[in-house]
């Protein structure tokens, strides 16, 4: 007989029969719920640290030694041995390239090299990748750290609900099936990591030095914080360049936008009204324009508008003095001339995409519309021109994004002009024209990358602005 | 064997949306299970649970008795009919129908057999060749039908299927379903929004609000005798007028009042006996009455008069919305459709008093309703050994006994709790008889299969002990733990306190690489809780009570503490816990001459502290927790 | 009244009519022009600009286009070359950016899992940075990997590139009900099979359309190639194209039709697909 605990009772005074009957069904009602409440609130594991380190058996602790280990002491020999290569391949890396490299990376190369003296010195550049290159192998390896307890604490997890570890059959039948998308993944991940992210991080990076101009390899570079930015900003020829061509490029990017966006639609709304017939061989035209690559197009323009192009033969044909439609003079006819041209290449575009979206849309709107006696004009802004823009603000974003850093319609157009007043650019040229003459022509890097810089600071603010405003973000969270 | 048993199952999004609420049902092979709540109640969630598409959070679900909660939906035994048919849409009818089969290897000539099969019997023979794209909304449910036929099933799942469809389809192809459920004599789980589907279609329907299981019961059932004001007012169309009242016992006559000093109605003395509880008296309550219930012409002592507001004529009958003075929502009735009512008339309603509903004001729960446990004053002597064995706390000479009104028995039976009943009552509710009646002055309320007259008769009742809970009289704490009523309880410590959740008692020998048992499910007795853990390797089940701690969840792994045994107390190990101690005498399930040190498991391989056991002393017997 | 009134109906909608008309026709030519121009260029006999008659050749002889493949010895031309160049790296880059884009796409599209939601803003940003940004990085890469002035560098670029812009895709797939898949699930297809037999028969509007837009992307981009490709043999055509002047400007049209006008003939058989796959990623309901 074993003998009982006995509770402490709270006692309650509770009256006379009928009550107590009452008060009774309450308590048990009340009770089941707070029972719920405890139930649901503690039928999950909770997976905090304190929980985990309390938790946490040998195996574990093990592995977080040395990498593998506890899975070859669950006996998962495969997943072990794997872990542990790849711990062993880490130190061997980081004790032979690595500890350098990343002690390169501070100091970006301390011996000059001499083609004289035949001293192969340093190269700041190669030092700075390679250092980034270690970075990344630096997280990769943190990534994998926390991949195999998380592993092991599982396998602890799963023997101690009664299963056993998880066999290496059992783990790639997973990888194939459940976690396909693992597999899948894994291989565009490492190439927009090494093409893309790599070097938009090293960019990034050369902002912050002094690369460029006489400081190119073999010379050494060095780490200068800020200084670029403040050259932008205040230094005699770079900073009035830098804010002239970024006015000029935000109201190219808007205007272009905004044109090529309302003729576009203009041109799909004419399509389609019921009047026109043929429509398939009207639309033809544009796509022509759209089928043909552009520097095509841009060269021929270039051609067309050239002083000694067909316009400027027919001008003074006719009599009159050639005008240099893109010449050195030529600010404001160029830039329009550019709108002209952009708008021709990205017409079409704009035209497609919205014939898709009109014949999506309902067609009862515009009775009803019609009944409450609104004009054809009322009934674009109020009705289409919402939905519409509603249905394409990702694209509206980009196609600002694209006309924002619109290389080619300037490049072609007008390449190589520098003016007085320009620190190595013309008046028509934007941020990322400059860019390039800065950077590829002429080897100023670093500026070039803290302008890369600004420009995406611009851009993404804008477009996330608007995006995250845009009534297509408020009512979808993953981009539908 | 298609048997369906759903065993508190929970399904909670990121910690905070519940879901689903122990969910729990059996369902028997061949039943027409159909659940049916408002959007969101957590219905489809449910049945997607059975079928393996979602993850269970808790709780388990045997299908035809074995346990699926980790199979595959392919290994099952299932087949779904989706809301929107899920035809693969560049396959023809043939090859949606056979995709199945041929991943399960099934030879060639079989399927053919099969789709030719189920296809005769859907009525699609011809259509086999075509695309979905081809045909109409019937059909394409008809195809939906036939791929799930083929794969011969244990269990059909049916996730609102008739949604689709127009209204005439609907209600041809809800016979048809029907007949098809006739013909395949398989389980059927059928899940919709609509209440009159529901109705007409199962067998048992399972009515879900928020996640929570309202009522399970026959259609029929669920008309009548609804549990709560959801219930009352889902079911039915036009929904159920509910009027606001006072219950009075007036010179030994109940009444309902409609507003002070206003009209009354008397409450049959047949009914009065039906009331769970006689507190509500005096109380205001919620009066029901459906539609079809109120009448152009009555018993006089039943009437109120109106307004005539709005009529509806359906061609079949009358709705009329009437107003009442005092009462804001309109009064429906249902009258014949060669009703002489007009518009802006002024008559007298007739209510059926036979069929009213009373709802309590602030749980909305039915005061008709069978009650979850009866609760009675029963000497201790009477209760049978093994009650107070689940018990914790020493049975006082009177005890409040409480027992499921299933549970009593008519035969006598080993293991029981005998008592005599005066039935004064029998209700039928088609599927099973209530009874109403007392058992030494106390109000106890039966429900049975059994058959019995309508008339005050005096029986003898049998409780078997398992069904018996204990509850403390003043607090109401249940005091008897429910499941594993096959272990012995033992008294445990369990603590957070230091590395690993344990427990310490000395009785168990498991070991097991350093654990020794998982928390299969727990119960609340008042602050209390009582533990289920399976040991790992024995997979032997043990309860054990200790304090209420948050931090215990399903699924636990749990340690078990060494401990020595010294003076004839049994020492523990404490850090710097002051939790309830177990008794020396208590924990020494031991016998006497058995060495303890060595014996007792533990498995705290993880520690820095050396195995050196603390001695501690051991408070006093019935001293408790001073967070009590 | 009436008849005048529908008279003034009938009018007005024919005045529209024409109006409508009368716009179509005037930008039918304003798109047809410089392409009509372009190629009656490449038919003028004399190389030079400078002898045109206005916008139009004084004579017209297939001489550019002889000399526009036969021509590979003066400095800095080598047209089929060029044309063979480019052909190689597109199909190459078309068939391993299809690839990975469609994966890519197809997973992010149709499984969960706790990455995801960071993933997919991660991509979003970098995707706003200006693309010249990375571009003496990538040079400097492709030197370290020895793969300057390859052809694969290109492939290598275009192709990781690609995965990238796998929005528009993701749309795609984001048509297809969950319920198929759920449907598949039950009648026991694995992941694997359900892409096979399901997912992929589907798709084959955004196949073309990514198969399309990254076979001519390579035609039409010379950023790259002009960093990358050092020697004369090694271009591609549009950057052989580019160094041609005013006085070649006939070759320049001949060269520029022979690309272009396989490239619009494509565009053209493939429209339909061209704008389903601008629509997936750009509609919303």
């Amino acid at each position: 007989m074993s003998t009982k605990l006995s509770l402490k009772s709270k006692t309650k005074k509770i009256g006379n029969d009928v009550k107590e009957k009452f008060s009774k069904e309450h308590m048990k009602e009340s009770f089941e719920n707070k029972k719920e409440e405890v139930a649901v609130k503690t039928v999950y594991k909770r997976d905090n640290i304190k929980h985990f380190f309390q938790t946490a058996n040998s195996n574990v602790f093990a592995s977080m030694c040395l990498m593998g280990l506890g899975q070859l002491m669950y006996k998962q020999i495969v997943k072990g041995l794997i872990y542990l290569s790849f711990e062993i391949l880490s130190i061997v890396y980081f004790v032979m390239y690595g500890g350098k490299a990343i002690y390169n990376f501070f100091t970006l190369g301390l011996i000059t090299g001499d083609p004289w003296l035949e001293i192969a010195g340093d190269n700041s550049v190669v030092m700075m990748l390679m250092g980034i290159l270690t970075w990344f192998i630096v997280v990769l390896t943190i990534v994998m750290y926390y991949t195999n307890i998380k592993d092991v604490y599982n396998t602890q997890i799963r023997v101690l609900k009664g299963g056993m570890p998880e066999k290496i059959g059992e783990s790639l039948a997973q990888l194939a099936d459940k976690k396909f998308y693992k597999t899948i993944l894994a291989l565009p991940l490492i190439g927009v990591l090494i093409f893309n992210v790599l070097p938009i991080i090293f960019m990034i990076l050369i902002a912050f030095t002094d690369y460029g101009g006489d400081i190119v390899p073999p010379e050494l570079i060095s780490w200068v914080g800020l200084e670029n930015f403040e050259k932008l900003a205040t230094l005699g020829e770079i900073a009035p360049t830098f804010l002239k061509i970024l006015s000029w490029n935000l109201l190219w990017a808007f205007s272009s936008t905004f044109i090529n966006y309302a003729l576009g639609l203009g041109l799909a709304i004419l399509l389609n009204k019921k009047c026109v017939k043929g429509k398939a061989i009207w639309r033809g035209f544009p796509i022509l324009a759209y089928a043909i690559p552009g520097f095509i197009t841009l060269i021929g323009f270039k051609f067309m508008f050239s002083v000694g192009g067909p316009i400027n033969q027919i001008i003074s044909d006719a009599g009159g003095d050639v005008i240099s439609f893109l010449g050195i003079d030529a600010k404001w006819t160029a830039r329009a001339i550019g709108l002209v041209v952009n708008a021709w290449i990205s017409v079409p575009t704009i035209m497609l995409l919205t014939t898709g979206i009109l014949s999506n849309m309902n067609t009862d709107l515009y009775e009803a519309a019609e009944i409450d006696g609104a004009s054809k004009r009322k009934q674009f802004f109020k009705i289409t021109l919402p939905f519409v823009i509603f249905s394409t603000t990702p694209v509206l974003i980009s196609q600002f994004i694209g006309n924002f850093n619109n290389f080619g319609i300037f490049y072609f157009l007008r390449g190589g002009l520098t003016l007085d007043g320009y620190f190595l650019a013309s008046d028509t040229d934007l941020l990322i024209n400059w860019l390039y003459n800065l950077s590829i022509d002429n080897n100023y890097y670093a500026i070039g990358a803290a302008i890369s810089l600004v420009i995406f600071i611009i851009t993404s603010a804008v477009s996330l602005g608007v995006y995250v405003r845009s009534d297509a973000y408020k009512k979808e969270d993953t981009f539908r | 064997m298609a048997k369906v048993i759903l065993e508190n199952i929970y399904k909670v999004y990121d910690r905070k949306i519940k879901a689903v609420n122990n969910f729990n049902l059996e369902i028997e092979d061949k039943e027409f299970v159909v659940f049916v709540g408002p959007s969101g109640c957590g219905k489809s969630t449910t049945l997607r649970m059975i079928a393996g598409l979602e993850d269970i959070t808790s709780g388990n679900i045997y299908i035809g008795d074995k346990l699926v909660n980790e199979t595959e939906p392919k290994d099952r035994d299932i087949s779904m009919v989706f809301q929107n048919y899920a035809l693969y849409p560049h396959m023809t009818l043939y090859e949606n129908m056979s995709f199945g089969l041929l991943n399960k290897k099934v030879p060639a000539d079989i399927i053919d057999a099969k789709i030719k099969e189920a296809a005769e019997i859907l009525g699609i023979t011809d259509l086999l060749e075509r695309k979905p794209k081809a045909l109409s909304g019937g059909q394409r449910q008809r195809v939906a039908l036939g791929r799930a036929i083929v794969r011969d099933p244990k269990v059909f799942l049916l996730d609102e299927p008739l949604s689709n469809l127009d209204a005439k389809l609907r209600v041809q192809m809800r016979s048809e379903i029907a007949k098809l459920h006739r013909k395949l004599e398989t389980t059927f789980i059928y899940v919709t929004h609509d209440q009159t589907e529901a109705m007409t279609m199962g067998t048992r329907i399972v009515v879900m609000k928020d996640g929570f299981i309202q009522q399970v019961d026959t259609p029929s059932n669920l008309y009548e005798h609804p549990v709560n004001e959801f219930v009352a007012t889902f079911l039915g169309s036009p929904q159920m007028n509910l009027f606001e009242v006072m219950l009075i016992d007036d010179d030994g006559s109940l009444y309902i009042e409609f507003g002070e000093g206003g009209k009354r109605f008397l409450v049959p003395d047949y009914k009065r006996r039906q009331l769970v509880s006689e507190e509500y008296i005096g109380q205001k309550v919620i009066f029901g009455m459906r539609p079809e219930d109120i009448d152009e012409d009555g018993d006089r002592n039943y009437s109120i008069n109106v307004d005539v507001e709005i009529i509806e004529k359906l061609g079949s009958s009358t709705l009329t919305y009437c107003h009442i003075a005092g009462r804001e929502d309109y009064t429906i009735a249902t009258f014949d459709a060669q009703t002489k009512v007009r518009l802006d008339d002024n008559i007298e309603m007739f209510f059926n008093i036979d069929r009213m509903h009373l709802f309590s004001k602030d749980d909305s729960m039915s005061l008709f309703r069978v009650p979850l446990v009866n609760y009675l004053n029963v000497a201790i002597d009477q209760l049978p050994d093994s009650v107070s064995k689940r018990s914790v706390q020493e049975l006082s000479t009177e005890t409040l006994v409480g027992f499921n009104p299933d549970k009593i028995k008519f035969e006598k039976d080993d293991n029981c709790l005998k008592l005599d009943y005066t039935i004064t009552a029998v209700i039928d509710h088609s599927a099973y008889k209530v009874l109403y009646g007392l058992c030494g002055g106390e109000r106890l309320i039966a429900k049975t299969t059994m058959d019995f007259e309508n008339k005050i008769q005096d029986v003898s009742i049998y409780i078997n002990a398992d069904d018996i809970s204990i509850y403390d009289k003043q607090t109401l704490y249940k005091l008897t733990s429910d499941k594993y009523l096959d272990c012995v309880l033992h008294e445990g410590v369990f603590s957070q306190v230091g590395k690993h959740p344990y427990i310490i008692d000395a009785d168990v020998r498991d070991k097991k690489d350093g654990v020794c048992a998982t928390i299969q499910s727990f119960d609340m007795l008042g602050d209390k809780m009582i533990l289920n853990v399976k040991l790992q390797k024995s997979g032997k089940l043990l309860s054990y009570l200790v304090n209420t701690d948050d931090s215990i969840y399903v699924t636990m792994p749990l340690y078990f503490k060494r401990i020595k045994k010294k003076n004839g107390a049994v020492t523990l190990i404490a850090e710097d816990n002051n939790d309830t101690i177990i008794d020396g005498a208590a924990s020494s399930r031991i016998d006497d001459n058995e060495e303890i040190n060595s014996k007792v498991d533990i498995v705290d391989d993880n520690t820095n502290k050396n195995q050196d056991i603390v001695d501690q002393e051991i408070d006093d017997i019935g001293q408790v927790d001073s967070n009590l | 009244m009436i008849k005048k009134n529908s008279k003034n109906v009938k009018l007005k909608r024919a005045a529209s009519t024409s109006l409508t008309y009368a716009i179509l026709i005037g930008v039918s030519i304003v798109f047809l022009f410089p392409c009509l121009w372009l190629i009656l260029a490449s038919f003028s006999k004399s190389g030079s600009i400078y002898s045109f008659d206005g916008f139009f050749p004084s004579e017209f002889s297939f001489d550019s286009f002889i000399t526009l493949f036969t021509d590979t010895s003066s400095s800095g031309y080598n047209y089929p070359k060029w044309f063979l160049n480019t052909l190689f790296i597109s199909v190459m880059s078309c068939i391993f950016s299809t690839l990975l884009v469609i994966a890519t796409a197809y997973t992010v599209s149709r499984f969960e899992f706790k990455a995801k939601k960071p993933l997919m803003k991660t991509t979003l940003v970098l995707g706003m940075f200006p693309s010249f940004m990375g571009m003496t990085a990538v040079y400097i890469l492709m030197t370290q990997f020895n793969l300057v002035n390859s052809h694969w560098g290109l492939i290598l670029i275009y192709s990781c590139g690609a995965p990238m812009g796998y929005l528009v895709q993701k749309g795609f797939f984001d048509t297809i009900p969950t319920s198929i898949y759920e449907a598949a699930r039950i009648d026991g297809a694995s992941n694997a099979k359900v892409f096979r037999t399901i997912t992929l028969p589907l798709s084959k509007p955004i196949i073309v359309f990514t198969a399309l837009t990254s076979f001519t992307w390579p035609w039409s981009d010379f950023i790259l190639p002009k960093l990358l490709l050092k020697e004369k043999d090694m271009y591609t055509v549009a950057v052989g194209l580019m160094n041609l002047g005013e006085t070649e400007f006939s070759r320049f049209a001949a060269g520029a039709v022979f690309i272009a006008v396989p490239i619009v003939i494509l565009y053209f058989f493939l429209i339909k697909y061209m704008i389903s796959g601008m629509t997936a990623g750009a509609v919303k309901e």
